[in-house]
């Protein structure tokens, strides 16, 4: 079930007035009707995802008690490598697979030797990225004694499941969202008018900016050659902005609907194109990730405490692991070595933390400097963007050199699509001051407007409404439902 | 929780009233529209006894004004560019419905991409958008699931949705509709010297690439035109390339049999001269002339014969 689909639309208010009014007796009624409903969401797709999300958390479950339980190092051990086994396991198989025996049988070619490469036809179940990583924080904690396992497997199932952040994020670390299912969650109005207000930022983000970037972006690089210069940067622009309004559009609406539920879940994007350097624009894009890459990778291999070397092997290991995480593509791993690349710089002069605060603070308006920064720093993003959205490393690697090589005024974007196809760019300007203004919140409508009469701040919401039903086009799937 | 129910109540219905103010929009979209014959159409304007439906070749090379003086009848050109066979029942049915049946259609096959599969013909919806304010082109958008039912009952803003904003027609090929509704290509239009080159493989026809929808809509089209006793002339155009028999031998075996169907001549010079195309594929003015002229005469004939 899409968050952007008419099905959602109709299942969410009935789920929440449910939840309070029927459910709302005890944390045992909650939990399980929470249970429910998210394996009702989950499997609008494919019921037959049920079968594998229920049979990894079953084996998480009953490994973290044994894991527990054991005294013995050595016992305790094979236990957390049966959960990555399986876990990982279950991911390579359904997403990398193919992938390695396609590269596999490529680089015979290499010698002169042809292989009809072994695929598997075999759909990826959504989500399966994200929930396998939420459910190895929990064992990889329980090994590292930070976390007791819980006993109640309807919980730890819910938990698994949690249908608002279930497909694509943000990732809830288990000490984070596993003791919201222990507390009776109570209704609060000013919870939930937030949630609403955050909802529809996404929704708005996602209907209105991504899914109007998409033909534009669509149509520039599956026909890159066709078009000069100027035209291809602007489809770069188009796609950086479909990729952030897709990715962070669905975990506000994720992060919205758990607090309508009474959950409070982990901030996920914080206003990422504002930031001044690289490594400001990682601790700001798709947090739940990168913290978990932090966490679970980098630290364990020694994080800075190595020295220099060790310090940039590891950054370097977990921007190409992130950017296979991200897709089984040689694109997705350039995109993750050019990130590290573009990120080296402020590691060896020791400026990577240094923009950890919010830029411009409670001014309106940014600097000269901030906003130079602010602009190289989203430029620098939107060239690392085109290897993530092209098809093949040559096409991403022809693109940028149609850029540098082409007359930049030879096609105009009215050769790639119809006006009125562009009548949504205001909306991206909407999208940005709304953003700017509200970016030491949670949420762009956080706090925007709660002190102004009702008509001013319910006409910002209906305009936003009303731009949701005018913009919209057929459903269409969030980018990050792939990976 | 009842404060909550209350305000997004009260929220739902301050959407709804400024909703209805797109009403204006929704009124006056359909007179920004350049080519008003789908207007007209809807309004059960377009009372003719001689129809022409087709795609754009069906509205660059049949010189509506023509027909109408030789034939003594009127005539009016209601082919769309990029439109296909199930546009043309849409169309139809549309016609039949609001002004009656005409005596005669003409039928003009879009040589090749009839009943395949072809990136270049569609079902017009976009011609529709526009539209919503007639019946007619709202219930299509729903049937091809543009638009949701119960939101269109609901909602203006989702009726029109951004493409009703589209006040401008894209330049096309010809010059302005005329009262024929026709849309002739220039005279002095002539086909480039890089579109001159002449695609062989083209001229195959294989069957199998047929689409099962369209070999149904096409059916339909023909019982439709039974039903209301309308005589049917199918015409193959002339297009820059050679024309294209194995097309032409199976549009025979799929039209009601002993319809008639006028190919033009191929062994005609004319018919590869480059002062009457306009592209590979359209005639201009003076192309459209010369072939509705060899049409005529076979519709005469045709028509004659019957009496």
């Amino acid at each position: 079930m899409l968050f952007n689909s008419l099905d959602f639309a109709i299942f969410f208010p009935i789920v929440f007035l449910l939840y309070w009014l029927v459910f709302n007796k005890s944390l045992g009624a909650q939990n399980i009707f929470i249970l429910m409903v998210s394996y009702l969401f989950y499997g609008w797709w494919d019921w037959r995802f049920l079968l594998l999300i229920a049979f990894s958390s079953c084996i998480d479950f009953l490994v973290s008690k044994r894991m527990d339980a054991s005294t013995n190092e050595r016992s305790r051990k094979h236990f957390l490598w049966l959960s990555l086994g399986v876990n990982l396991g279950l991911l390579g198989v359904f997403k990398y697979f193919n992938f390695f025996s396609e590269s596999f049988a490529q680089a015979f070619t290499l010698f002169g030797q042809q292989l009809d490469p072994f695929t598997l036809k075999i759909i990826l179940p959504v989500g399966i990225s994200f929930y396998t990583f939420q459910t190895l924080s929990y064992t990889i904690d329980v090994y590292r004694r930070r976390l007791k396992p819980t006993d109640d497997i309807l919980i730890f199932l819910a938990f698994v499941s949690f249908f608002p952040q279930l497909v694509a994020g943000p990732i809830e670390r288990a000490k984070d969202l596993l003791p919201q299912f222990y507390q009776k969650r109570e209704f609060s109005y000013t919870a939930s008018v937030d949630g609403l207000r955050q909802i529809l930022m996404g929704l708005f983000k996602k209907v209105v900016i991504a899914d109007n970037c998409a033909p534009i972006v669509n149509q520039i690089f599956d026909n890159y050659t066709d078009y000069s210069g100027g035209v291809l940067i602007l489809g770069a622009i188009f796609f950086a902005f479909q990729i952030y309004g897709d990715f962070s559009g669905y975990s506000d609406i994720a992060i919205g609907a758990g607090r309508m539920l009474g959950f409070q879940l982990t901030q996920n994007f914080a206003y990422p194109y504002f930031s001044r350097d690289i490594a400001e624009f990682w601790r700001r894009w798709h947090i739940s990730l990168s913290s978990w890459f932090k966490d679970y990778v980098y630290i364990p291999l020694g994080g800075s405490k190595g020295g220099k070397w060790m310090n940039i092997r590891n950054v370097f290991i977990i921007f190409l692991v992130s950017g296979f995480w991200h897709g089984a593509n040689w694109t997705f791993i350039f995109w993750g070595g050019l990130n590290a690349l573009l990120f080296l710089p402020l590691l060896l002069s020791n400026r990577n933390r240094k923009n950890t605060d919010v830029v411009s603070g409670d001014r309106m308006l940014p600097s000269f400097r901030e906003a130079f920064q602010i602009a190289l720093t989203f430029t620098l993003v939107s060239i690392t963007w085109i290897f993530f959205r092209a098809d093949d490393l040559s096409s991403a690697i022809g693109y940028l050199q149609r850029i540098l090589t082409t007359s930049f005024f030879e096609s105009s974007l009215l050769d790639v699509v119809k006006p009125v196809n562009l009548l949504f760019i205001p909306l991206i300007f909407l999208l940005v001051v709304l953003e700017w203004v509200g970016k030491n919140d949670q949420h762009a409508l956080e706090t925007l407007g709660l002190t102004w009469p009702r008509i001013g701040r319910w006409g910002v919401y209906t305009v936003l409404s009303l731009s949701l039903v005018i913009f919209s086009s057929n459903e269409q799937e969030f980018i990050y439902f792939q990976f | 929780m009842l404060k909550l129910i209350r305000n997004c109540l009260l929220f739902v219905l301050v959407v709804f009233v400024t909703d209805k103010a797109f009403i204006l929009v929704k009124n006056t979209a359909p007179e920004m529209v350049q080519d008003k014959r789908l207007n007209d159409l809807f309004e059960g304007k377009i009372n003719k006894d001689l129809i022409i439906l087709g795609s754009s070749r069906g509205q660059a090379d049949i010189a509506t004004w023509m027909l109408e003086d030789s034939l003594g009848m009127s005539a009016f050109n209601l082919s769309f560019g990029g439109s296909d066979i199930e546009w043309h029942l849409f169309v139809l049915k549309c016609l039949l419905e609001k002004a009656g049946p005409p005596k005669v259609i003409i039928k003009v096959l879009d040589d090749s991409f009839e009943l395949t599969n072809a990136k270049v013909n569609g079902f017009r919806v976009d011609l529709l958008y526009p539209l919503v304010k007639y019946s007619e082109a709202l219930e299509q958008l729903i049937e091809r699931g543009e638009k949701n039912r119960l939101l269109s009952k609901l909602l203006i803003t989702h009726q029109l949705s951004k493409n009703a904003y589209d006040m401008r027609t894209p330049p096309a090929l010809n010059d302005t509709v005329l009262f024929y509704g026709a849309f002739p290509a220039p005279a002095h239009a002539q086909i480039k010297e890089k579109d001159k080159k002449i695609d062989n493989q083209i001229i195959i026809y294989d069957s199998s690439t047929e689409l099962p929808q369209k070999k149904r809509a096409f059916q339909q089209f023909q019982d439709v035109l039974r039903e209301n006793n309308i005589k049917v002339f199918y015409v193959i155009p002339p297009s820059y390339k050679p024309l294209n028999h194995k097309f032409t031998e199976r549009m025979r075996a799929v039209v009601i049999p002993g319809s008639p169907l006028f190919a033009y001549d191929d062994k005609d010079p004319n018919y590869s001269c480059d002062a009457f195309f306009h592209d590979p594929v359209h005639m201009n003015r003076t192309g459209a002339e010369y072939f509705t002229k060899d049409l005529i005469r076979f519709m005469k004939k045709s028509l004659t014969t019957e009496e």
